[in-house]
């Protein structure tokens, strides 16, 4: 389990993460949401042990991700948003560098890659932007950690590309595995990430699963206007309106509605989730 | 202990951290490590061409073509070896390899310091050896002229007669020089984010100009107290006679431990502290 207790983190005099707890629990794909420059790569880093906390702790299976222990390192994968194009085959650095974790399955990483039709023949640095990210995801997925960091991994994948990646993510994570995915594409990872933790700046706006999203709140897709509805908007099949859920009648998330729901309506919705 | 070090995982990481450096730097290695033939070759097709006689590089031209691919080896490798850990993509990549600070460190100074120089040195004289061999005009291999360097000191008339100038011109008082070399273009390889070479030499000219204005009046003081006059010390025998430079050769040596310890210190703090 990831323990955050009053994690604060600036860039110089510019205050990123102020005083955000809250725990990450094991097996779930966690989507990390929030607006340009709230600081979810930031969050991502500290939580791999890439950054320090100034403020605050985390702490991973008793670890403080900061002194980068093997052990630790050797239970976890961070993939950032921009990849590395290494000067070697795929097949090569899946080779030389996937035995340092203990779970490395090399089969699993051929198949994943076959799934991506890539090829793990091909010299990284030759590789186009997307094949790249589809190798590294590829690898981090192989490593078979407890933990998995993504940030933004669907960015610069093609469509049949974040199908791909979906159907990768969920036949190759092992049950009691955690993976923190964030991003901005959220229509890409819609059916795969639950609990969903919404960031603003400097405030955790929401940490909740799907389920408690859709007890606590309405997602109304028909096309009559609805009085009180905290958020509407309208799309090209019809409308989307979000309300709070009186009736306890069930209802689809749609992660963008929602998104923009607590955006408008901060403190209601923190209320809400406040456990 | 074992998330210090670990021998099992030091081996797997050295293994995979030097298949990196050949990936790297393997190229400018061999090109490096060939110059030698390179210049010989170049210099006999240009005698070839200008006076239709095959005249390969001597052994003076030859031992510089090996101290100037030296010196490019030592400025070069750090930076294409290790500089990518100050690119957020390549470095967050590395730092998050399960294998310890120590571990990734005595890697990397192995590799720098010793594995590389050693390929390096050794194809070098290999191919001079076998140069030498082929063609006798080409005078003395490396290896024949590395045996004659101790007389060759001895001989030295009047400006080597104490003894530490003598010491100091022997092969092994060169390897403390290789390693700081080395370790000072390692640690502006993994410090610097750009222009790491550059910024380098800018750094150590500095240094030297400082450390210069610094200590220059004070030893100048010394050894005009010590002789009686300035005149007496513009004679080069005079000088190195002074007893000041009895212990010199004992400063020589602490000097070059105490600058090493300081950049192996360097350089290891930077690497626990690299983020990214």
């Amino acid at each position: 389990m990831i323990v955050i207790s009053n994690l604060g983190f600036s860039y110089g005099q510019v205050p990123v993460l102020k005083n955000i707890s809250m725990k990450l629990e094991e097996g779930k794909i966690y989507g990390l949401l929030g607006e340009n420059g709230v600081g979810k790569t930031t969050l991502l880093t500290l939580l791999c042990g890439l950054k320090k906390p100034q403020m605050g702790s985390i702490d991973v299976d008793g670890y403080n991700p900061y002194d980068r222990k093997p052990s630790f390192l050797a239970d976890q994968y961070y993939l950032s948003d921009e990849v590395a194009a290494v000067n070697m085959k795929a097949i090569d650095y899946a080779r030389n560098y996937g035995k340092f974790w203990e779970k490395f399955d090399m089969g699993k990483f051929l198949e994943i890659m076959k799934i991506f039709e890539n090829d793990p023949e091909q010299k990284m640095n030759k590789m186009s932007c997307g094949q790249l990210k589809k190798t590294w995801i590829s690898f981090a997925l192989s490593c078979n950690t407890r933990y998995i960091f993504m940030d933004e991994p669907t960015n610069g994948l093609d469509i049949p590309s974040k199908a791909q990646f979906r159907k990768a993510v969920t036949k190759y994570t092992s049950e009691d595995s955690t993976l923190v995915i964030s991003t901005h594409q959220v229509r890409d990872l819609e059916n795969i990430i639950d609990p969903i933790i919404i960031l603003d700046r400097q405030d955790v706006l929401l940490n909740a699963t799907v389920e408690e999203i859709s007890e606590k709140l309405y997602f109304d897709y028909s096309n009559e206007k609805i009085e009180g509805a905290l958020y509407s908007e309208m799309t090209p099949g019809g409308c989307v309106q979000v309300l709070v859920n009186t009736g306890s009648e069930e209802s689809k998330v749609n992660i963008e509605a929602l998104f923009n729901t607590v955006h408008l309506h901060k403190e209601l919705v923190k209320g809400m989730f406040a456990k | 202990m074992k998330d210090i070090f670990n021998i099992k995982r030091f081996g797997k990481y050295f293994v995979s951290d030097l298949g990196s450096a050949i990936a790297n730097f393997g190229l400018s290695l061999l090109l490096l490590s060939s110059a030698g033939v390179i210049v010989y070759l170049l210099m006999g097709f240009f005698s070839l061409i200008t006076s239709g006689a095959w005249d390969g590089s001597g052994p003076a031209i030859r031992f510089a073509t090996l101290a100037i691919s030296y010196i490019v080896l030592m400025i070069s490798m750090p930076v294409k070896c290790y500089g990518h850990l100050t690119d957020k993509r390549s470095g967050s990549a590395w730092l998050m390899i399960p294998a310890s600070t120590p571990e990734k460190y005595l890697s990397m100074l192995l590799i720098t310091t010793l594995v590389i120089p050693v390929i390096f040195f050794g194809i070098q004289c290999g191919l001079d050896a076998i140069l030498c061999a082929i063609d006798p005009g080409c005078g003395d291999s490396f290896f024949t002229l590395l045996g004659t360097v101790p007389g060759l000191v001895n001989e030295i008339p009047e400006i080597a007669v104490a003894d530490f100038v003598s010491d100091m011109m022997r092969p092994y008082s060169f390897i403390d020089d290789h390693i700081y070399g080395i370790l000072t273009f390692l640690l502006g390889a993994i410090c610097f984010k750009s222009n790491k070479s550059a910024k380098t030499i800018l750094c150590l000219i500095g240094l030297s100009m400082g450390i210069s204005m610094i200590v220059s009046p004070v030893v100048l003081h010394g050894m005009v107290s010590i002789a009686g006059s300035l005149e007496e010390i513009s004679d080069p025998s005079v000088i190195f006679n002074l007893s000041l430079f009895d212990n010199l050769k004992i400063f020589d040596t602490v000097s070059d431990l105490v600058i090493t310890a300081a950049l192996l210190i360097a350089v290891y703090f930077r690497l626990r502290t690299l983020k990214h």
